[in-house]
């Protein structure tokens, strides 16, 4: 038969999981019976999974396209509701038979936690079929190599900044950097006047 | 089941209806020598054309405006014929066309309809799950030969391959792409007209206006709703 593999990914939230595959078409049962929604990676997705596999990417942006407007909404609100950061992200291959059927367990390829989840939706040009809009998700995973003391999003606040330089620097004196922000905020910068 | 609109194929006839799934494989890329290994990484969606559509008469037009309007840009959702009759399964080998049927004491429905009956009558044998690419079909009038076909159940599509084997009048044969919704034991699956539940391939795929001489030869493209058949199979929608 053919050569054939399916890429599947979970996302495991704090009260469901989402599965999807790279696949245009329709659904995909695993062996222990979960069903994989088809949405279609973006062009460079494989390639960023191979460098987050590696280990050369400790971040993995992972764009999934072909996803209506609405589950671009319906994602959204889902991500507003309830926080994911952090939630397991894992990449598997899953090698299937000759009838298409998964066969044995699939291979972990990937696994991160999700940092950040983006949505955007943008005005695609396009000559023959006319302009559209499109939603684009993307997932960003980053993986035990990442070297990122706070999570996305998140504010650095005065103490985390006294913090973070106390462990940096330890013997510098006491990190000052957001109690002198606030005095810069009048402050006139006059341009050199020889 | 959500009620789908079918396209009125009787009115609005392709000159044309290529329908196929498109198969999906990632490649490398081709060698210097001239060899490309792929893999395949997907079982495909269908793509459903229906080529030159004739736009003659005012009915016509104004049934076609009124599908557009219905189905509104790419998001709606219609069944489209993908229909073979060259190769269909006619138990006397010839096409043949839709059955019509009175009630058992000769009489019709009140105006005049009688039951429409296709003219082969092909059923599952046993529940066929989703995910499956292999299933079995019970022939009950048609041609002896499963092999290489396109049917329908549900206004979800698949074409058959290879036959993996033949237990008296039970059919094993291969299937793609992967069954969508759950097919249960004796389901009636359409041979005749099969059809695919799709969308538009663009927004303003079903572009029209007058022209001077009155015809409109119009192509337009269809994509298999496959978020459709996804949130059937995970029972989203019913």
């Amino acid at each position: 038969m053919s050569y054939n593999l399916r890429i599947l990914c979970d996302a495991i939230l704090p009260d469901r999981t989402i599965r999807v595959w790279d696949g245009s078409g329709r659904v995909f049962l695993d062996g222990e019976g979960n069903l994989y929604r088809a949405a279609q990676f973006s062009e460079d997705a494989l390639q960023q999974i191979e460098a987050a596999i590696n280990g050369e990417a400790y971040t993995l942006s992972l764009s999934l396209i072909a996803l209506p407007q609405m589950a671009g909404d319906e994602v959204w609100e889902y991500d507003e509701a309830t926080p994911i950061s952090g939630s397991k992200f894992v990449v598997k291959l899953q090698t299937v038979d000759e009838y298409e059927q998964p066969e044995g367990e699939p291979e972990v390829v990937f696994t991160g936690l999700i940092d950040n989840l983006a949505v955007t939706d943008q005005g695609v040009e396009d000559e023959e079929e006319g302009d559209r809009w499109e939603s684009i998700i993307t997932i960003e995973v980053t993986n035990r190599f990442t070297l990122r003391t706070l999570a996305n999003g998140a504010v650095l606040s005065d103490v985390d900044q006294r913090e973070r330089s106390k462990v940096l620097n330890p013997s510098a004196p006491d990190d000052e950097f957001c109690t002198r922000v606030p005095t810069l905020l009048s402050k006139t910068v006059r341009w050199p006047n020889w | 089941m959500a009620e789908i609109l079918v396209w009125p194929h009787k009115l609005l006839k392709p000159s044309a209806n290529p329908a196929d799934v498109v198969p999906f494989t990632r490649s490398g890329g081709r060698t210097l020598g001239g060899t490309k290994p792929a893999y395949r990484t997907d079982l495909g969606h269908w793509r459903v054309d229906l080529q030159d559509v004739a736009l003659v008469t005012t009915a016509q037009k104004r049934t076609w405006d009124a599908i557009s309007t219905y189905l509104s840009g790419a998001s709606g959702r219609i069944a489209v014929p993908i229909w073979a009759i060259d190769t269909a399964p006619y138990a006397s080998g010839q096409p043949e066309s839709t059955i019509e049927v009175t009630h058992s004491d000769g009489s019709t429905f009140s105006d005049g309809t009688r039951y429409a009956q296709s003219p082969i009558a092909i059923v599952s044998s046993g529940v066929t799950a989703i995910g499956a690419t292999v299933m079995s079909m019970r022939i009950i009038n048609g041609a002896q030969d499963l092999s290489g076909l396109r049917f329908s159940y549900n206004h979800v599509a698949y074409k058959t391959g290879q036959v993996l084997s033949i237990v008296d009048d039970i059919w094993t044969v291969r299937i793609t792409p992967s069954i969508a919704q759950l097919i249960p034991a004796g389901a009636d699956l359409e041979f005749h007209r099969p059809t695919c539940v799709c969308n538009l391939a663009s927004d303003n795929a079903m572009r029209r206006g007058m022209n001077a001489d009155g015809v409109e030869f119009i192509s337009v493209s269809f994509l298999e709703d496959t978020r459709y058949l996804s949130d059937l199979a995970a029972g989203i929608v019913a």
